[in-house]
C-alpha cells in the first residue's frame, strides 16, 4: 500500500544554531503525511544531514560527502533556515547552507 | 521518481534578537544579513521570531505547495455515477468554483486550525461551531479545510438550490465513497434521505473518522430552517464530526440547543492577527514592500474583507492609494446601509448618527441610553447589520474606516440628524451615566458646539468646569476654550469675547500654569501607548546591528505652543494661514487659536489685499494681549493686567461690531510684524 504513494524529497538546509526548527520540519511533514498526504497519495520524505549523512573523507571536504546524500538536484523541496550563524565555508561558497540553496536554484 | 522541475525553495530567517559573544559570532551574523539582502528575487523567504511561528508558517507553505501541485480528487472520485442519480450529479458543481475561489490565496488562521485539530484529536465525535460576523472569512476558512483535507461538505447559498435541505442531503451523500455508503440508492423524500444520512454517518464513523463541513446555514430561508433537524443529528456516533460555520445569532443558539446532547465547542473567527495579514498579502503580492505591508495592516485593522479587497485592488492597480477605500468595499457598504433609507428606520438612523459623530467607540448599552431604543433594536437593527464595517474593542463599536464614516455622513444621513446626534450625546453626558465618564470631561464642549447649543455651551463650560478639567487633563482644557471661541464667533456675539478672555484669566489665576503643565506631564506619562501619528513617525523597521538591542520610543512634548495653521477651502483653491504667537503656555496658545479661528470665520477672498490690512489691524490687539502676558512676569499689579485684557476685549468687540471683513492670511509673530499690505483697491 505504502509503495503506491508518490514520494517527495524535502531537504533541510541550515547551520547548526537552529536545531529546534530542524526538529520541527520532520514533525510537520509527518503530520501532513498522515492527513493531507493520505488523501492525495503523497508522502514527504525529510532528508537532513544529521540523520542521513555519515562520517568519512572527501577531496572536496565534508560538503563533498553530504551532497550525494542530500541529492538536492533530485529533490522537490528545500527548506532553508537561518538565525545568527551562517555556517562553515565550503570550496565554492561561504557556507554549506548557502552552497545547498544555490544548488537548488541552479538545478 | 524526481520530477523535471527545480526544487521549490522556502527560506526562513529567525529575527529574534541576540547578542553575539565574540567577534566571530558577529561576523557570522553579518554574513546572514548580507545573504538575506542579496537573496534571489525568485526565492521565497519569510521572517519569524518564535519556533511556533516557524512551525505554523512551514505547515501552511507545505500544504499550500502540495495543494497546488496535487489538486484534490476527492470530489470526482467519490461522486456517484450518473446511473445512481437519475442522469445528473447530486453534487453542486458550483461549489467547486466557490471553494477554489476562496482557497486560492488563502493563508493564516493558524490558531483556528490548531484549535480544530486539538478537538478532532481529543474527542471521539462532536460538533465544532465556527462563528463570526459577515466578512470574517468563514467560507474561506471552510474552503481551505475542504481543499486541504478533502472533507465532505456543503456551502449553503441563495442560488441553485443550495439552500434546500433535501438537495443538500443528496449532495452530501453523493460525496461519501460508494464503499462507505450504507445504501447505494438515494431516495427522494426528505425523511428517507435523513434516515439514510444518519445511517451512513454511523456506518462511516465505524470504518474511519469522517468530518463534514457545513457553511452558511444562516443563508437558508425561514421555511428551510425547520428542516435543519433532518440534516443535523441530535446524536453523533463514534468517529463523526460536523464543523458548522455560521454567524452568531438566533440560529446558532437554536442549533446548539438541538445538539446539546453531543460534545461541542465554539470558536470565534475574529480579526486577523498581524502575522496572518502578512501571510495573506505576501502570498498574493510577492513584491510588496515592508512599508506598504505596514500601511495595509494599519488600514485593514484585522478585517479579512478589507485585506482581500485591498489585495484585489492592488493586483489590478499597483499604485492604488492605500489610504483610499477599495471600490468593492464601498459597494458593499452601500448595500449594507440600504436598510437605513427604508420607511420606519428612524431608530436605525439615530444609532447611525451616533456612530458617525461619536468621539469614542460606543457600547450597545450607551447607544441604548442615548437613543432610548431597546437593546435588540440597537444590536440587531444596526450593529449586527453593519458588523463587517465596525471595529469592536472591549464590546464597544466604531466605524473602522474614515470612508465609511464619510459615506454615512454625506450619503445616508441629513445634516439635522447629525446635529441631533451631537445633542443626544451631549444630553447623555450631562446625565447621571455620562457625567462619571472621561468622555464627559473630554468631549462635552465639542458635542455642545457641534449640536449648535451655544447657550448650553456657555452654561456648562464655566470656570469651575475648566478648572477641574485643567487639573485632570492639563492643557487639553484648551480644546474647550477652543469650542467657546468657535461658538462666540459663530454666534457673532461680541460680548462673548470678554467672557472668553475672562475664562482664560480666571483659569490661570485659579489653577496656575505650573499645575496645568504638571497635569499634562502626568497625562503624557500615563498615555504611553503609541498613537497613530507616533507609529507613522517612527521608523517602520528597527535597524539591525549585530551586538545591539535597539528600542524605539516616542515621548510627546508637554508644553503647548502658540503656533497654528488654518486651511480654508475657497472657490478657486484654498487660503492658508500659518502663524505663531509669542511664548508658550495657556495664554499664548489661546491667542494663537483665537487668531486662527478668527481668520477662518472672517475670511473673504474677494479682496485679499484688504484682508491683509484688516488682519494687521487685528494683530495690533494681539500685541496688547501679549503685553499683558509679558506683564505676568513683571512687577505689575493684577488690576493693571486685568485692565489691559479688558481694554483689548473691549476694542475687539468694537471691531466685531463694525463687521469688518478679514480677507487674507494672518501672521502673528513674536514681534507682531506687520504684513506686506498692497493697496486695498488693487
Amino acid at each position: 500500500m505504502d509503495s503506491e504513494l508518490q514520494r517527495l524529497r524535502l531537504v533541510v538546509a541550515s547551520p547548526s544554531d537552529v536545531s529546534a526548527e530542524r526538529e520541527i520540519v520532520p514533525r510537520v511533514a509527518e503530520e501532513i503525511n498522515s492527513s493531507f498526504g493520505t488523501d492525495r497519495g503523497i508522502r514527504l520524505e525529510v532528508i537532513r544531514w544529521e540523520t542521513d549523512a555519515h562520517p568519512g573523507f572527501h577531496p572536496s571536504g565534508p560538503q563533498g560527502l553530504i551532497d550525494p546524500i542530500l541529492r538536492i538536484e533530485d529533490s522537490d523541496l528545500l527548506i532553508g533556515i537561518f538565525w545568527k550563524r551562517f555556517g562553515t565555508p565550503t570550496a565554492d561558497s561561504l557556507s554549506g547552507t548557502e552552497h545547498e540553496i544555490r544548488l537548488a536554484f541552479e538545478a | 521518481m524526481k520530477n523535471k522541475r527545480r526544487p521549490q525553495v522556502f527560506v526562513y530567517f529567525n529575527e529574534k534578537s541576540a547578542t553575539p559573544s565574540s567577534q566571530q559570532e558577529a561576523e557570522q551574523w553579518g554574513r546572514v544579513l548580507r545573504f538575506k539582502e542579496d537573496f534571489p528575487v525568485e526565492g521565497l523567504w519569510w521572517p519569524y521570531k518564535r519556533a511556533s511561528q516557524f512551525e505554523r508558517l512551514l505547515r501552511m507553505h507545505l500544504t499550500s505547495y502540495l495543494r497546488h501541485r496535487f489538486p484534490t480528487t476527492v470530489l470526482g472520485d467519490h461522486r456517484p455515477s450518473p446511473s445512481n442519480t437519475g442522469g445528473f450529479s447530486d453534487y453542486f458543481t458550483v461549489q467547486k468554483e466557490v471553494i477554489d475561489g476562496h482557497a486560492h490565496g488563502y493563508a493564516g488562521r493558524g490558531d483556528a486550525c490548531d484549535f480544530l485539530k486539538r478537538f478532532l484529536n481529543n474527542h471521539t465525535c462532536g460538533y465544532v461551531f465556527i462563528y463570526g460576523y459577515p466578512g470574517q472569512g468563514k467560507t474561506a476558512f471552510c474552503s481551505d479545510l475542504i481543499c486541504r483535507y478533502g472533507y465532505v461538505h456543503h456551502l449553503a447559498g441563495i442560488s441553485g438550490g443550495r439552500n434546500d435541505v433535501r438537495l443538500m442531503l443528496r449532495s452530501l451523500l453523493s460525496q461519501i465513497p460508494l464503499s462507505l455508503q450504507y445504501s447505494p440508492r438515494l431516495p427522494d423524500s426528505l425523511q428517507e434521505l435523513s434516515k439514510l444520512w444518519e445511517e451512513t454517518l454511523i456506518f462511516c464513523g465505524k470504518t474511519k473518522p469522517i468530518v463534514i463541513v457545513l457553511d452558511g446555514l444562516d443563508e437558508l430561508p425561514r421555511e428551510q430552517m425547520e428542516n435543519l433537524r433532518f440534516l443535523l443529528p441530535e446524536r453523533l456516533s463514534h468517529g463523526v464530526f460536523l464543523i458548522l460555520a455560521l454567524r452568531p445569532g438566533q440560529l446558532l443558539d437554536v442549533i446548539r440547543d438541538h445538539t446539546s446532547s453531543v460534545e461541542s465547542v465554539m470558536y470565534e473567527l475574529g480579526p486577523l492577527a498581524s502575522e496572518d495579514i502578512e501571510l495573506l498579502v505576501r502570498k498574493e503580492l510577492t513584491t510588496v514592500t515592508e512599508a506598504a505591508l505596514n500601511r495595509i495592516k494599519m488600514a485593514a485593522m484585522g478585517s479579512p474583507l478589507y485585506v482581500r479587497s485591498l489585495i484585489n485592488e492592488l493586483r489590478v492597480h499597483p499604485d492604488f492609494d492605500l489610504s483610499d477605500l477599495p471600490p468593492t468595499l464601498e459597494g458593499l457598504f452601500r448595500r449594507a446601509t440600504h436598510f437605513a433609507s427604508e420607511a420606519g428606520a428612524e431608530g436605525i438612523r439615530r444609532v447611525l448618527g451616533l456612530l458617525s459623530v461619536t468621539r469614542k467607540p460606543l457600547s450597545i448599552p450607551e447607544m441604548q441610553q442615548m437613543t432610548q431604543l431597546s437593546h435588540r433594536e440597537v444590536h440587531e437593527g444596526v450593529v449586527y447589520a453593519l458588523r463587517p464595517f465596525l471595529v469592536e474593542t472591549s464590546a464597544t463599536y466604531r466605524f473602522y474606516h474614515q470612508s465609511f464614516l464619510e459615506f454615512v455622513v454625506h450619503k445616508v444621513l441629513f445634516s439635522e440628524e447629525l446635529l441631533s446626534a451631537h445633542a443626544m450625546i451631549a444630553a447623555w453626558l450631562q446625565g447621571p451615566q455620562g457625567k462619571e465618564t472621561d468622555y464627559y470631561w473630554q468631549y462635552l464642549a465639542d458635542h455642545l458646539l457641534e449640536s449648535g447649543d451655544y447657550e448650553g455651551l456657555e452654561q456648562e463650560i464655566s470656570t469651575p468646569f475648566l478648572v477641574e478639567k485643567s487639573r485632570r487633563y492639563g492643557y487639553v482644557v484648551l480644546d474647550d476654550i477652543d469650542c467657546v471661541i468657535k461658538a462666540m464667533l459663530a454666534a457673532n456675539r461680541p460680548s462673548a469675547v470678554e467672557k472668553c478672555v475672562n475664562l482664560v484669566e480666571e483659569l490661570e489665576c485659579s489653577v496656575g500654569e505650573a499645575i496645568i503643565r504638571d497635569a499634562s506631564r502626568k497625562l503624557s506619562r500615563r498615555e504611553s501607548s503609541p498613537g497613530t501619528s507616533t507609529l507613522t513617525l517612527e521608523p517602520q523597521e528597527k535597524p539591525v546591528l549585530p551586538g545591539l538591542d535597539i528600542y524605539i520610543k516616542s515621548t510627546a512634548g508637554v508644553d503647548v505652543s502658540a503656533d497654528f495653521y488654518e486651511i480654508v477651502p475657497t472657490d478657486d483653491g484654498c487660503s492658508v494661514a500659518i502663524g505663531d504667537a509669542p511664548g508658550t503656555g495657556l495664554k499664548s496658545a489661546f491667542v494663537g487659536r483665537f487668531i486662527g479661528h478668527f481668520f477662518r470665520r472672517r475670511l473673504n477672498t474677494k479682496y485679499p489685499a484688504r484682508s491683509l490690512e484688516d488682519i494687521n489691524f487685528f494683530v495690533e490687539y494681539v500685541r496688547l494681549l501679549r503685553a499683558n502676558i509679558d506683564a505676568m512676569y513683571a512687577p505689575q499689579s493684577r488690576r493693571r493686567r486685568f485692565h489691559n485684557l479688558k481694554r483689548w476685549s473691549s476694542r475687539f468687540s468694537s471691531f466685531l461690531k463694525a463687521k469688518r471683513q478679514v480677507r487674507s492670511v494672518v501672521g502673528a509673530g513674536r514681534t507682531a510684524t506687520r504684513l506686506y499690505t498692497p493697496d486695498p483697491s488693487s
